[in-house]
């Protein structure tokens, strides 16, 4: 058989558009002079993926020109997403309103725009979208200020650098009534709440909550993730989260010292206590800690709670944070650890200096120890004598730490004293 | 791979007539026949006009790995309550090589291979040989592509010149 004949041309157009689908549309079309059979194969392709770094270009125009161009000589067909990234002085949105017109599903949208830019209102009312990410960068937050929003169909929005005012969120669920799952990150955040009947899933990436209180109400909300500092945490306020299943909190320490009497809502964590599955990730931050211990005391008992992952740097002195959950989740079948120490305990030692690689940080500990400088052998604070869980369930646990580290097997032997009925131990070195 | 004598066996006829038996597990990894076999579930034969021995075999060898890879995910779970995920993330990485390589064919092959998953209905074998010839077309320019998969140019050189009149925000004057 001549293996050197043109097999590709005997595929099915459907077939060719899925593979210039994968493509950005600068390939796609560009196959349109390979020959007759590829002509116009480029102009039914459902996604069109149009990114200004790809281009051998920097020249705005031509860019726009190339979207214009594709977005006008594409055929009618129904388009599925279209995906538009660059940094650009200033963008030209023109596009939107002939893309809106080709229906499309998903729209992502990831700029960073250096001059000073009246975001278009255009996309905000495309009927066809169920999908709308904008990532949105300029310096300083980006404002977007669209005079209505109808976008009947959405279910999914993602927005990034954005500043959010009250008026700009009430537009977003008024006009998105459809709208499920919303994910917020790196935006700040000018608003008192979140409310919603049909938001399922909700995430705040390292937004800036500025205000002193923000409330989070959602009947419907399955799953909610946030990352944030461990002192804005203390301004979110969870209601009605009877349906909450999936938590995920991740923490970061702020520089300065965190005065816990000033903070608003003394407990976040009342608002997941209906959850199946919890991630809570600390840095560490000690004065907090005994904070976290009461709230947890304070929320009564996690009916519901499966499993539970917990990272936090020097778990060791955190310990107790462990231990008070397991007191208060009767039917915890699995229990996730991360610790993290040396990095933060050398640190302490040395002053902040960041810059030492992570090995180098190994040695240095080496050298303390054989001085005796370092006097934390801190396990021996672990044990708690007067802690009983009355766990039943709990038949695997997963810990991960730092190579060589012997404090994840410590950790067992602790946890095994109090605990019967675990069956799987994990221990994972990196 | 283990395998109980107790497991369906059909076999998979090619359209050059080869006979391929295979467990039922793996000729449900192509959907096509998933649904031929729930339509009817004594179906034990089953013609492939459309596919030939050497590209069946090839597509039957992935089945075969995915389908093992996929038990021994489960079994480590079932064994482990969970799966330790340094364990699943090296088995990944793993398949990926495997994947990878298996991907090491000729252009010809390629095609047949995306036919072949295409019309059988192999989602994870569609989306890699798919992905395979995208990434033989990005970043080359036309004369390269016509090379690669050795696509002879039936435009005049006066059809050509007017496509890309036609289309000056296509390409750069240069070209």
């Amino acid at each position: 058989m001549n293996r050197r004949i043109d097999r590709i041309s005997t595929l099915s157009d459907d077939v060719l558009m899925h593979i210039l689908s994968f493509l950005r549309t600068r390939d796609a079309v560009r196959t349109c002079i390979l020959s007759k059979r590829w002509r116009n194969i480029w102009a039914s392709v459902s996604v069109l993926n149009f990114d200004f770094h790809y281009f051998n270009t920097d020249d705005v125009q031509k860019f726009d020109q190339f979207v214009i161009g594709a977005l006008k000589n594409r055929g009618s067909s129904d388009l599925n997403t279209l995906i538009y990234r660059g940094t650009f002085s200033k963008p030209s949105m023109r596009w939107i309103p002939s893309a809106a017109r080709l229906m499309p599903l998903a729209i992502i949208i990831d700029i960073t725009v250096l001059d000073k830019y009246r975001f278009p209102d255009s996309v905000f009312s495309c009927a066809s979208l169920e999908n709308l990410e904008l990532c949105y960068f300029t310096y300083g937050r980006s404002v977007i200020r669209p005079k209505s929003i109808d976008l009947p169909s959405l279910k999914t929005l993602k927005l990034g650098y954005i500043k959010l005012e009250e008026n700009l969120v009430q537009k977003i669920f008024l006009g998105c009534p459809a709208l499920e799952n919303l994910k917020l990150y790196e935006c700040e955040l000018y608003i008192t709440e979140i409310s919603s009947n049909v938001l399922k899933d909700l995430a705040l990436d390292d937004c800036w909550l500025c205000r002193l209180r923000v409330q989070i109400s959602c009947r419907g909300l399955v799953s909610l993730f946030i990352r944030t500092s461990i002192e804005t945490i203390r301004t979110i306020v969870l209601e009605n989260t009877d349906s909450l299943e999936n938590a995920c909190i991740s923490l970061y320490g702020c520089d300065q010292k965190v005065n816990v009497d000033n903070v608003l809502n003394s407990n976040f964590l009342s608002g997941l206590s209906n959850t199946k599955n919890l991630e809570l990730y600390f840095c560490h931050l000690p004065e907090c800690k005994e904070q976290w211990v009461k709230d947890i005391s304070n929320c009564g008992i996690f009916n519901n709670l499966r499993i539970l992952k917990i990272g936090a740097w020097n778990m060791v002195n955190d310990f107790s944070l462990v231990a008070c959950f397991l007191e208060h989740s009767p039917l915890l079948e699995q229990l996730t650890l991360r610790i993290d120490r040396w990095r933060d305990i050398i640190q302490e030692m040395l002053g902040q200096d960041a810059s030492l690689e992570f090995e180098q940080l190994l040695r240095v500990k080496e050298v303390c120890d054989k001085k005796n400088r370092l006097k934390r052998d801190v396990i021996q604070e672990m044990p708690r004598q007067d802690v009983s869980f009355q766990i039943d369930y709990l038949d695997t646990v997963n810990i991960s730490c730092r190579k060589k580290d012997r404090l994840g097997s410590k950790m067992v032997s602790v946890l095994g004293q109090h605990v019967k009925t675990i069956r799987n131990i994990n221990i994972r070195e990196y | 791979m283990a395998r109980s004598s107790t497991e369906n066996m059909i076999t998979l006829m090619s359209s050059d007539g080869e006979e391929f038996m295979v467990t039922e597990k793996v000729a449900r990894e192509c959907t096509t026949i998933r649904n031929m076999l729930e339509d009817d579930c004594v179906i034990t034969n089953i013609p492939l006009p459309n596919v030939t021995s050497d590209i069946l075999s090839m597509v039957i060898e992935y089945c075969m790995e995915h389908v093992a890879a996929a038990e021994k995910a489960a079994a480590e779970t079932a064994e482990k309550g969970s799966s330790s995920a340094p364990a699943a993330a090296k088995a990944n990485k793993d398949l990926e090589e495997w994947d990878k390589a298996f991907m090491n064919v000729d252009v010809y092959t390629l095609c047949d291979l995306i036919l072949a998953a295409n019309y059988l209905n192999v989602s994870g074998l569609l989306d890699l040989t798919i992905q395979t010839a995208a990434n033989l077309i990005k970043g080359k320019s036309p004369e390269q592509i016509r090379k690669t998969f050795h696509i002879q140019n039936d435009l005049s050189l006066e059809e050509e010149e007017k496509i890309r009149s036609q289309t000056p925000w296509a390409f750069e004057k240069s070209e």
